[in-house]
């Protein structure tokens, strides 16, 4: 058997309901009462892997699905369909007990640096708290590991005593870097970890973020919508549109061959100094559908300017076209070859 | 570098330093309240020390007494400041007394209430569900009746005592800690540093108390002090009624009630010394209640 990847996700689902009490659903339509439920459809069967020491970037625009997708690979929402693999060992169904140990191989860096540190806990407090919970840590040698865990992040024993509302944004997430940290996990989910920063305070925490990558030799998943970002900090990206996974591979494949219209449209609309914007023709028009109702099909089919009849009656699987590059689009099926084994598996 | 480690700085150090203490400083209103509660709370402890006659014990009243008006009207004494009722009791010391009875059940009534208000705030708005809306409903209910009717209703019940008049407070004065509770805690629970806690592996208990706890406390002090001046209101409204306290055990209401009888006599003080200084102890328990909601909940206001 070929060597299992740190993390695999084959088919994950994540549905929410969104239709709230009994009273806020009762519609009367037509002359008859009804209390329909309205579901939301965050992840619509994602499957990918993630190898030992490997940064996977993901990137969508607001709203598909790609915080749904790291929370519930972390086990914070219940998956609907799915699984998840950890090393080998399927977590998908675990409880809260049996998450223990496994919260100690993967940890999670939040979005907003204002909002994921309890503003009345303090600093040396926060670090250690994953690492008391899992990890065995006790009283006594949490402040020793507290002081190691800021020196790493470039904080001082000075900020130990202090509480989160005396830091700035940047020096909030890398103290949220050193919670995630503190329990020296194999793989770091991190959701939007700079979108919230000034742009000169990112570069510095994605630099912080890549050293410590390379001391401690552990994964990232790593979630953005900015695509400097991605290039800069991933090994392969991953492309996500209304909870699909349209499009993965090697960073250089998707920046210098993208093969997926969406991605095409993605990485045109992304302004650069020194390059008119693309003509209007080649810009992406419409809105997002709906995460309630899912187009029949391909979801993109509705803004795709290559639709044809069949992407409105067959959802396209995400198939590998070569070079490590796979493609959920009817347009790349003349150049499939068969999946290898370790590759990923068809979505749902 | 940094070898030797700055010492957390003491509460009341950090107390001293934060915008609170600096606008309290400020705010005339507020230390005036302060100054009242202060010199309530003196009364209450310093108590007997503070009177010549103990009201409660017979042996030192003396009937001859009754009935004497205060010392700046014509007739009275100064040995009894506020005049004496129709036992010879003397007006001062049975405020004095009355005030410990008073402030006893507000505290304790608070206190009650503010526990089981709040453990039950915490779990409707963290779990959700079910319990939450039988909770929440039962509030409701409650809330839709004047919370002196259902204390009443529960006294006549139970009969007199402080330790009815206790439970009948507490079942009035939870509904207002679960509610505001409540709401604290579905806003802080979808907050990511509860997600956070998730992800470090606490369990359910232990979020509720480390993280969700401290960030709902600060309503719930504006709450609980402006409530001891509304519990000590109720208190005395049920004891001015005959369904409070025992008349062993006058609280402050209770001395209205025992000069209410002969009040159209022209004999006055026997219930309007204790009736202002019930005034006077609501007045600053809600100017610094008023200046603590300002201060620590602006939305509220």
């Amino acid at each position: 058997m070929s060597e299992e990847p740190l993390l695999r996700v084959d088919g994950l689902e994540q549905r929410f309901d969104a239709s709230g009490s009994l009273f806020d659903r009762l519609r009367f339509e037509n002359g008859r009462i009804s209390a329909p439920r309205r579901i939301v459809h965050a992840v619509n069967g994602v499957s990918l892997t993630i190898a030992r020491g490997e940064v996977l970037g993901l990137v969508g625009e607001s709203g598909c699905g790609k915080s749904s997708l790291a929370k519930t690979i972390i086990k914070l929402h219940e998956p609907t369909a799915g699984r998840i693999m950890l090393e080998g060992e399927d977590i998908t169904g675990y409880g809260f007990q049996r998450m223990q140990p496994v919260r100690r191989k993967m940890q999670m860096i939040f979005q907003d640096p204002y909002a994921s540190l309890n503003p009345r806990q303090q600093v040396s407090d926060i670090v250690v708290e994953p690492w008391r919970e899992v990890a065995g840590g006790t009283s006594g040698d949490a402040h020793e590991r507290a002081m190691q865990l800021l020196a790493k992040v470039g904080l001082g024993a000075e900020h130990a005593a202090r509480y989160p509302h005396q830091f700035s944004g940047g020096q909030r997430q890398r103290i949220g870097i050193a919670r995630a940290l503190s329990v020296n996990p194999d793989l770091i989910i991190a959701d939007e970890p700079v979108s919230a920063l000034d742009v000169s305070i990112q570069a510095q925490i994605l630099n912080l973020m890549l050293d410590l990558k390379d001391d401690f030799g552990f994964s990232y998943l790593f979630i953005t919508h900015d695509l400097s970002v991605v290039r800069f900090i991933s090994d392969r990206i991953g492309v996500m549109y209304l909870g699909f996974m349209v499009e993965t591979g090697p960073r250089d494949a998707i920046f210098d061959n993208p093969r997926h219209p969406y991605t095409q449209a993605l990485l045109k609309a992304a302004p650069r100094i020194g390059q008119p914007l693309p003509p209007a023709a080649e810009q992406l028009t419409g809105e997002v559908p709906s995460a309630f109702v899912l187009p029949q099909g391909c979801a993109f089919r509705t803004r795709c300017p290559l639709a044809h009849a069949r992407c409105a009656t067959e959802r396209p699987a995400l198939k590998h076209i070569g070079a490590g590059q796979s493609v959920a689009c009817h347009l790349h099926e003349a150049d499939e070859t068969p999946l290898p084994a370790a590759a990923l598996s068809a979505a749902a | 570098m940094a070898t030797n480690m700055p010492a957390a700085p003491s509460a009341l150090r950090r107390f001293m330093a934060s915008e609170l203490a600096h606008n309290w400083l400020r705010s005339a209103s507020a230390i005036a309240g302060s100054i009242i509660i202060l010199g309530f709370v003196v009364m209450v402890t310093a108590g007997p020390y503070l009177t010549a006659q103990n009201p409660y014990d017979v042996r030192q009243l003396d009937i001859m007494e009754a009935f004497k008006p205060p010392m700046w009207l014509e007739g009275g004494t100064g040995q009894y400041i506020l005049g004496t009722d129709q036992q010879g009791r003397d007006v001062w010391a049975s405020i004095v007394y009355g005030s410990r009875i008073s402030l006893f059940i507000g505290l304790a009534a608070m206190l009650g209430s503010a526990l089981i208000g709040a453990t039950l705030g915490l779990v409707a708005g963290f779990y959700g569900g079910r319990l939450d809306t039988v909770i929440m409903r039962i509030a409701d209910i409650q809330l839709s009746f004047p919370s002196v009717l259902i204390a009443l209703v529960l006294m006549s019940a139970f009969g007199t005592g402080v330790d009815k008049v206790l439970i009948a407070l507490v079942s009035v004065g939870w509904v207002v800690y679960a509610r505001t509770v409540r709401g604290a805690t579905l806003r802080e629970k979808s907050r990511e540093y509860v997600q956070a806690a998730r992800v470090s592996g606490l369990p359910n208990h232990k979020i509720i108390l480390k993280h969700v706890l401290p960030n709902v406390l600060t309503p719930l002090i504006v709450i609980a002090t402006i409530q001891v001046g509304t519990f000590i209101l109720i208190e005395a409204s049920l004891s001015f009624l005959g369904v409070g306290v025992p008349i062993t055990q006058p609280s402050l209401g209770l001395l209205i009630k025992n000069g209410f009888d002969v009040l159209f006599s022209g004999l006055w003080w026997i219930s309007v010394f204790p009736g202002l200084f019930i005034m006077l102890v609501v007045f600053g328990i809600n100017l610094l209640g008023d200046f603590l909601r300002d201060e620590l909940n602006p939305r509220l206001k």
